[in-house]
């Protein structure tokens, strides 16, 4: 039988802008996330980045209760989760580390 | 106020599971909903068109790129030797069609009889087009039977082959029914206006879309259209169904290899051979079911689905045999 080895943590450009906009401090919508980003972030494909990103571990998303009277689905908040902030710090501490030319 | 986006998450509702409802759909749809509320609530009414339209297409985008996601991910959560068979069985089935293609293509250029050189050369696009539904088949048996020798897949992976073979059937009945006649009433107009020949609209059955001849061949009285002679009821009939059951070939023929592939000794010995003799019998079998609709001996419309009916029946002969094998080694 093969052996089947675990998928090793990836973090992909979009999902490395989308965890950078969320350590900011607060959590956000998904279209906010698209405004942020200053076009970097498409509308039609932010969603599953972000799907992607929760199954992985690296966000967590939570319902936002509408305002009274707002009716429609109820909008999700996300934020980064511990992993994702560790994941986030490995990857840009050794970008700077490996292209200290390039770090912001 | 009617909030755009529960029509959406029905259908979604009906494909999509659980928690890509809630991780990917209920989001989606909840953003965009709540952005054309803002809008309408502001006055902004083209605003809120824009944001409707904007809005759905981003939705189909986003369902689009799961969907290759999932299927990505099927493919790399499959065992090694499964993806080697896999991508093996592609790239022979491609191969062969290529080159099914091309000698088919090429037959034309070595007659010296008829037509020119140049008018060959400016009809192989066409030629390529027309021949496509016919080497896609080619490609699936000697794709399947090669490609899988010797290796026993998972059930998944034949199934990702069988999921294969119903896209190529697809991609066969498209063509057949609306890009090859087009292709054929461009190559025509063009073809007549090289040769200074008048051709105001004139159709021939391979000129004619799917639809086209579905209007022709239903009862009662139609708009009036120009068709090149001699036609008549039967060509037409012929041209119609011939395009239904001749799409079914890739499905029908990649079920049989399947089971031939993980079956049949033979096929596993010498799959060239058995995919030859396939191909062959296939043909054979194409000929003789026209020759006899020709005959009006059988109904065309019964006449062209023979040749898929005796690969079904052939496929159902192995598939008891193998059960019949199984239940007796218990």
């Amino acid at each position: 039988m093969a052996v089947r080895h675990p998928r090793p943590l990836t973090l992909s450009p979009k999902e490395l802008l989308v965890l950078e906009l969320l350590v900011r401090g607060r959590q956000l919508y998904g279209l906010q996330l698209v405004a942020t980003s200053k076009g970097r972030l498409k509308r039609g494909t932010v969603y599953v980045t972000l799907s992607r990103m929760e199954e992985k571990g690296y966000i967590v998303s939570t319902p936002d209760d509408p305002p009274p009277g707002a009716g429609g689905l109820p909008r999700r908040l996300y934020e980064p989760t511990a992993l994702g902030r560790r994941m986030l710090r490995a990857w840009t501490g050794a970008a700077k580390r490996l292209m200290p030319e390039f770090a912001p | 106020m009617n909030r755009p986006g529960y029509r959406l998450r029905a259908v979604a509702a009906r494909w999509c599971s659980e928690r890509t409802m809630e991780r990917l759909v209920d989001p989606a749809i909840a953003d965009l909903q709540t952005e054309y509320a803002e809008a309408a609530r502001a006055g902004r009414v083209w605003r809120s068109r824009w944001i409707w339209i904007a809005g759905h297409a981003a939705f189909a985008k986003a369902m689009a790129w799961h969907g290759a996601e999932r299927a990505a991910g099927s493919l790399r959560d499959l065992p090694v030797e499964d993806r080697r068979a896999l991508l093996r069985t592609i790239a022979i089935g491609v191969a062969m069609m290529v080159a099914a293609t091309v000698l088919l293509a090429a037959l034309p250029f070595v007659s010296i009889r008829s037509g020119t050189f140049s008018q060959r050369v400016w009809s192989t696009p066409n030629t390529v087009l027309q021949l496509l539904p016919t080497t896609i088949w080619v490609g699936v048996i000697f794709g399947i039977l090669w490609g899988l020798e010797s290796v026993s897949v998972s059930r998944h992976s034949r199934r990702l082959v069988l999921l294969l073979a119903l896209a190529l059937s697809v991609v066969s009945f498209t063509l057949m029914g609306w890009l090859v006649p087009a292709a054929n009433h461009a190559f025509r107009v063009s073809m007549a206006t090289k040769l200074g020949v008048e051709v105001k609209g004139l159709r021939s059955a391979s000129d004619l879309t799917l639809g086209d001849l579905g209007r022709l061949l239903e009862p009662g009285t139609h708009e009036p259209m120009l068709l090149a002679p001699p036609h008549d009821v039967r060509s037409l009939e012929r041209s119609y169904y011939t395009r239904w059951a001749y799409s079914c070939a890739p499905l029908v023929l990649g079920l049989f290899a399947l089971t031939l592939s993980n079956r049949s000794r033979w096929a596993r010995r010498a799959p060239g051979f058995v995919a030859s003799a396939l191909v062959l019998g296939y043909v054979a079998l194409w000929y003789a079911a026209q020759a006899m609709a020709f005959d009006r001996r059988v109904p065309i419309a019964a006449a062209v689905w023979i040749p898929n009916a005796v690969v079904l029946v052939l496929w159902l002969m192995q598939v008891r045999r193998g059960t019949g094998a199984r239940l007796q080694a218990r």
